[in-house]
């Protein structure tokens, strides 16, 4: 018995030492090349294995009549995506150019847009996070903060991490995600944040704003970390009492977060937010205090 | 020859449950099937082979997936740890306490996915987390447990044969 527990302890003792070792080359980058050789060598095979799991997938979901169900369940929802996501995209020409000559300039815009199919490798195992493997990395000109949309045209997420055959998607339901939207209809500016168990919020929406289930939000392009106009998702629900200063809003994602295959990755879009205010330059005159004085401003 | 075809098999199954197995969610989550193999593994192997499984897993989920080697290593853990109470607490059956390690193991490596997730900077709804996914978690990798256990059992030697 004490030979076993002085076994244990060693073990116990070497797998801290792996532990500490694996997190400090992760820290210091030198794991990414075998993170990059495992996912160009294994990524094909996690692709297939996910494909082929899928018919499994749909007999499990679809016990009777599966095939037909879930084809037709499937072309409808991409169907209904597309059509809410024209509609969105229609309503915020009509309103963004309502009296102005710029729709031919915009649409122009939009057609000089690339986007890059990715598929998806991998999800997040843990059902606290979420976040997609893709098969695309900077070999194909994605990069960091790129946005990434369902194949309806509502926003996915962002690239968090790339490597150069793979990279990982954050998408909006992830607790660490947060989009400046718009609420279609009254203009009125929030912020999208997914949380811990894949719901969205949408927080700074005023309490007399008018906000009712199937309204719609869109990215604002506020701070440059999305490009505008990009259908979220639509109410679910909305509450709050007059005491309270912000309406607490649930969001039902456009896109099938859950059932994605396949993505677009906007790659003529760069994330472009503000730099942070300079410093005010320090005065050759100002005196220089000294160490553990206390500074005042005027 | 045992032991690259057992290696090889878990990086299958690593395989496996980083790209099919998410796709069989079940109330809302889906089976952790590796955690499940290398627990019943370790209860019904023993302590010696546990050793090596744990620490492979753990690799082969942290080059697999987003999550890091090191918090996949440390998430994985504890099932050795568990198992290696057994003579100490001498449970009835070796199947109930196979299930019962099957929760702790699954507490623990959730545990230490949402505590990894914490230091990292990221703010996690504990309640939520526990309702919607580690209990519904738990759930599930017993089910799936109640099986592989027999599968890995069946074909093993129970202890008293393998000391003849």
């Amino acid at each position: 018995m004490p030979l076993r527990r002085a076994r244990l302890t060693h073990w116990l003792a070497a797998m801290a030492a792996l532990i500490a070792l694996l997190g400090t080359l992760a820290a210091t980058g030198i794991v990414d090349p075998l993170e990059e050789a495992a996912s160009t060598v294994f990524g094909p095979v996690q692709r297939g294995l996910r494909q082929g799991a899928e018919p499994i997938t749909n007999l499990v979901e679809n016990v009777d009549d599966f095939d037909r169900v879930d084809d037709e369940n499937r072309a409808l929802r991409n169907r209904v995506e597309q059509v809410e996501a024209e509609v969105a995209r229609l309503r915020e020409e009509q309103i963004q150019f309502r009296g102005r000559e710029a729709l031919l300039a915009v649409r122009d815009a939009q057609a000089d847009e690339i986007f890059l199919i990715a598929e998806i490798v991998t999800r997040d195992l843990t059902g606290l996070r979420d976040i997609l493997g893709i098969n695309k990395g900077s070999n194909d000109g994605i990069e960091e903060g790129m946005p990434v949309l369902a194949a309806g045209g509502s926003l996915v997420g962002a690239i968090m991490e790339v490597r150069p055959s793979s990279s990982f998607v954050r998408l909006i339901s992830d607790p660490d995600s947060s989009v400046r939207v718009l609420h279609q209809l009254s203009r009125v500016e929030g912020v999208v944040n997914g949380d811990t168990v894949g719901n969205l919020h949408v927080e700074f929406i005023p309490q007399p704003t008018d906000v009712q289930p199937g309204h719609l939000f869109v990215t604002s392009g506020l701070g440059a970390f999305f490009p505008k106009a990009l259908p979220v998702g639509r109410v679910a629900s909305a509450q709050g009492s007059a005491q309270e200063v912000f309406k607490r809003i649930r969001l039902r994602p456009l896109a099938p977060l859950e059932q994605l295959e396949s993505v677009l990755v906007q790659v003529t879009f760069r994330p472009s937010p503000l730099p942070p205010p300079e410093p005010a330059p320090i005065s050759e005159e100002a005196p220089i205090a000294e160490e553990g004085a206390e500074v005042t401003t005027p | 020859m045992k032991w690259p075809l057992l290696l090889a098999g878990l990086l299958g199954l690593s395989l496996l449950q980083t790209s099919a197995f998410p796709a069989f969610e079940v109330i809302g989550v889906a089976p952790n099937v590796l955690l499940v193999v290398v627990v019943c593994w370790a209860v019904v192997r023993g302590q010696t082979e546990a050793m090596i499984l744990v620490p492979f897993a753990g690799i082969c989920i942290g080059l697999l997936s987003f999550q890091g080697m090191a918090e996949s290593v440390a998430a994985f853990l504890p099932i050795v740890v568990v198992t290696a109470l057994r003579s100490g607490l001498q449970p009835r059956g070796e199947y109930a306490w196979a299930l019962l390690v099957i929760v702790v193991a699954t507490v623990f490596h959730f545990a230490a996915i949402a505590v990894s997730i914490e230091v990292e900077g990221s703010a996690i709804d504990w309640i939520a987390a526990v309702t919607d996914v580690l209990l519904p978690s738990v759930l599930i990798n017993l089910v799936v447990a109640a099986v592989v256990y027999w599968l890995i059992r069946l074909p093993s030697p129970r202890p008293a044969a393998r000391a003849t």
